[in-house]
């Protein structure tokens, strides 16, 4: 159960990320653009920094967070915020993005798929089976190669969306 | 357009331009048919009544149950046994099928020009649910990926916790059973959307009764 005083601090949180004019220069639609685009390819790189080993992988994914979250301030976390902190604008826009980012997903999604069953045909065709030894890093590549995309894409939409507003 | 003129009794009537008159013309008549067949498909889809059975609430709980029950029941029973890889396929796609008729295909891409303000509405929400629901599917998987390593070996050597710990993780599938992993996916996303639809169906309805 949530209290009263919780809630209140959760409304405070959130009065102050809507509210805030430090971000500004993250809104002007290049800066927008630009933050979109470096945190879109640090999500990317995350998995193959972790081909490299843990510290590799973890100061990529921690690059990741610092550009994606400076992206949720810019776009005053409309992407992520409950529905009772949005007005029927916000609301709208936001319901708009995730139509985008989940298409973006599935298809990202479906294409890991296939290209995951084609490997695994060409690594044993010949016996019908498929075995696949992976170590801890290449393991935690592959959480990530979703987990990245996942966690930045409706807030790198909605940027992008924003962005390109003139 | 033709061209009419008179030199004393002879007249001459032009005829040029009359191919490229026939030419718009049956363009005109094709792009008629067009709109005619695509506002005939369109009132179709929002009034049809053929499919009522799929879209009142009670059926879309039932959808809903088949497609788990489908989705993870059957999925369950194909990868155990490779006779039933295609069957798995084959019901995924009905039960897809099914999911898009009790909705009236408001997910279709092309169709935004079909659905009115509130299933427009109603679809967007449904894509910000069907999007937690993968996310937190996917966040989950990590932590017990992750968390079955650290239950592995941290138990046992807690003091090499934190520190590079030799891990392998062995998967040693058939061909019929990574195929089923693989429909298992391509379906769960193609699905979730219309889990994260709700239940709510339309009004339920005689065949004797009109459309409003």
């Amino acid at each position: 159960m949530v209290s009263e005083k919780n809630i209140q601090k959760v409304e405070e949180r959130v009065a102050k990320l809507q509210n805030d004019t430090s971000l500004d220069w993250a809104r002007k639609p290049l800066s927008l653009k630009a933050l979109a685009f470096s945190t879109s390819f640090l999500a990317a790189a995350t998995p193959i920094a972790f081909l490299g080993g843990s510290i590799l992988g973890i100061s990529s994914a921690a690059l990741m967070f610092a550009g994606y979250a400076l992206l949720r301030g810019a776009t005053r976390g409309i992407a992520e915020l409950p529905e009772r902190f949005l007005d029927e604008r916000e609301l709208k826009v936001r319901n708009a993005t995730y139509v985008k980012a989940f298409q973006n997903l599935a298809g990202l999604v479906g294409a890991l798929a296939v290209v995951l069953f084609i490997v695994a045909i060409s690594l044993d065709v010949n016996d019908k089976a498929v075995q696949l030894e992976l170590t801890f890093d290449q393991l935690q590549a592959f959480v990530w190669l979703l987990l990245g995309p996942i966690t930045v894409l409706p807030t790198v939409t909605l940027a992008l969306k924003l962005g390109g507003k003139k | 357009m033709s061209i009419k003129f008179r030199i004393g009794n002879l007249i001459v009537v032009s005829t040029k331009g009359k191919d490229e008159d026939w030419e718009a013309k049956l363009d005109q008549k094709i792009e008629s048919l067009e709109t005619q067949a695509e506002t005939k498909i369109g009132n179709w889809i929002m009034n049809d009544r053929i499919f009522d059975g799929f879209r009142n609430t009670y059926a879309r709980v039932l959808i809903t149950l088949m497609s788990w029950g489908g989705l993870l029941g059957l999925g369950y029973a194909a990868f155990t046994n490779e006779g039933l890889v295609w069957w798995y396929a084959g019901t995924m796609m009905v039960l897809i099928l099914m999911n898009q008729l009790s909705v009236r295909y408001v997910f279709a891409e092309d169709n935004t020009w079909l659905i009115d303000e509130y299933h427009s509405a109603r679809r967007d929400k449904a894509y910000h649910g069907a999007y937690r629901r993968v996310a937190n599917m996917v966040a989950l998987v990590g932590i017990f990926v992750i968390g079955n390593w650290a239950f592995d070996f941290g138990g046992e050597h807690f003091v090499q916790f934190m520190a590079p710990v030799p891990f392998e993780l062995h998967i040693s599938w058939t061909l019929e059973q990574l195929g089923v992993v693989v429909v298992a996916l391509i379906s769960y996303f193609s699905l979730v959307k219309y889990l994260a639809w709700g239940m709510k169906g339309e009004p339920f309805r005689s065949k004797d009764e009109p459309n409003e």
